[in-house]
């Protein structure tokens, strides 16, 4: 089976301790803890998105350094790290908006991603349900199901499909917003650049509610935030980085063992947690 | 990028500038047109319909050319600051089909306010009770959208590349070049050496917008058109269009 599995199309990785069966690549926290079964069982695990040794350096200074890490299906992978730390860069080598210097990366051929920024800007004299309908139709969604389909989105992101317009939308409420545009056309995978910036307790709660259950339907979500509570919440696995270098890998047992999440990466990345 | 075009029209016809370079010209218009107007060309007063309307006709071409390059020369690099390229590209949208849409958004804003200075003109026409020549003014109008289309084409593609000041300054070179074509003829035949060389190359490169504007005026007034010029406007828009295939952003 694995012989029939081009190496441009790593949709499939058979991982046991050592990597990447097919590349013959070595991806740290790839390797599968003990299960029941035993040591050495090998466990397929389907992987949406797979960088290995990306490198970007602007006027230079290396902001990616070496970064591997893989998103497999149905997880939501914490990216995390102080600011500059290369973790936007990232996002966007894997969007195509910034050219990555070196390094592979491997995203399965029809694999659908939906963006929400961190700053999202929407033209304001439109209102919610017109920015929606907006990317709606630049995805070529069909009219009567992007009609449908806009309501939904705006009714899971708690947004009234009024004739409010941007410019009184609240950062919270434009979060959501971009949150709902990012679900248009029912991706497989988010990418969520810091989905709670600049929201309030309420509206952070409501947010991580809602990736929680969008994580609970399968998506596949990649997620970069500052708030370590919040992600603790939501995440099975993920990085910090420093840098643009991988300073640690972690997944949701380590965190449970160690405490929390803020004492992973205070630990990681050296400070108080106070 | 018909979905494109029409959000970027919408917020296009938003902006305040627009608003005020329209009303300005409005305001310039109907000065002109005015009894106590004592305009001079050669030292002899402007005086009957003809000559007035050359004038204006001059004037809403002169304002529409400044409009397209105040209209055209940040939509693009606003999308990239903004960084709602962002949300475009993720959409896999080509770069051709966005700043294909962006640049239409902004030829079609600069020829609906040429447009309006144009219905001023209209009013004008017929308050002096010329009313059979506002059927010429129809394609008058669309040599006049020519002109516009080929400044707000130009600085659009430059945009795509080039920083705001430069684009600005470049797209008022090629109107200023354009609108006194005629005038700087008659210079580079005076200038020698190679000042007058330079300013044939010039000359050469810039499409005659003063010569295009003149047919649109003879038009009205029934005088033979020239329709070489309008040929060579209508080239140099499909060429200031291949920019937008050439010219790409490396990153959103």
């Amino acid at each position: 089976m694995i012989g029939n599995i081009r190496k441009s199309q790593h949709l499939i990785y058979w991982i046991c301790g050592k990597g990447c069966h097919i590349c013959r690549k070595h991806i740290p926290f790839l390797i599968i803890p003990e299960t029941d079964e035993g040591l050495g069982k090998t466990e397929r695990i389907i992987a949406m998105i797979t960088l290995s040794h990306l490198t970007k350096t602007y006027k230079g200074k290396r902001v990616v350094d070496d970064l591997s890490f893989t998103l497999r299906k149905g997880t939501l992978f914490a990216l995390l790290g102080s600011n500059g730390a290369g973790k936007s860069t990232t996002i966007k080598m894997i969007l195509g908006l910034v050219r990555k210097d070196s390094g592979e990366m491997v995203i399965p051929k029809g694999t659908t991603i939906g963006y929400s920024p961190e700053t999202p800007y929407f033209p304001t004299f439109l209102t919610g349900l017109e920015v929606l309908q907006y990317y709606g139709e630049l995805q070529k969604i069909p009219k009567e199901e992007l009609k449908e389909t806009c309501g939904r989105l705006m009714e899971l992101v708690s947004l009234s499909p009024d004739k409010t317009k941007i410019k009184v939308y609240s950062k919270g409420m434009l979060q959501r917003l971009a949150l709902a545009q990012a679900l248009l056309g029912n991706p497989q995978v988010l990418i969520l650049d810091e989905p709670c910036a600049g929201m309030d307790a309420m509206g952070r709660i409501e947010m991580i509610e809602i990736i929680a259950g969008l994580k609970k339907q399968g998506k596949t979500i990649l997620m970069n935030s500052h708030i370590l509570s919040d992600m603790e919440k939501v995440c099975d696995e993920g990085i910090i980085m420093q840098q643009g270098k991988v300073m640690r890998t972690f997944t949701k047992e380590e965190i449970g063992e160690e405490g929390s999440l803020e004492d992973i990466f205070v630990k990681t990345i050296g400070g108080s947690a106070k | 990028m018909r979905v494109i075009l029409i959000s970027a029209l919408r917020e296009r016809i938003r902006r305040k500038e627009l608003y005020i370079v329209v009303a300005i010209g409005i305001f310039l218009i109907l000065l002109c047109s005015s009894d106590g107007t004592s305009i001079t060309m050669n030292g002899e007063p402007v005086t009957g319909f003809n000559n007035m309307f050359m004038v204006m006709h001059v004037l809403v071409n002169a304002i529409g050319c400044i409009l397209a390059v105040m209209l055209s020369v940040k939509t693009i690099p606003n999308e990239y600051e903004r960084k709602n390229s962002h949300l475009v590209w993720v959409r896999r949208i080509s770069q051709t089909a966005y700043h294909g849409g962006l640049a239409a958004a902004n030829v079609l804003a600069s020829v609906i306010s040429v447009g309006v200075l144009y219905m001023i003109l209209a009013i004008y026409v017929m308050a002096n009770g010329y009313t059979e020549r506002l059927f010429a003014m129809l394609p008058a109008f669309c040599l006049i959208a020519v002109n516009v289309s080929m400044v707000s084409l130009l600085v659009s593609v430059l945009s795509i590349r080039l920083p705001g000041m430069a684009v600005g300054a470049l797209g008022i070179l090629f109107a200023g070049l354009g609108i006194f074509h005629g005038l700087l003829e008659i210079f580079k035949s005076m200038a020698g050496g190679i000042g007058g060389k330079c300013m044939s190359v010039l000359l050469r490169l810039v499409p005659d917008l003063h010569g295009i504007q003149k047919q649109a005026y003879n038009l009205v007034i029934g005088k033979q058109v020239e329709l070489h010029l309008l040929f060579i406007g209508l080239l140099a828009i499909w060429i200031f269009s291949l920019g937008l295939f050439v010219f790409r952003r490396k990153e959103a």
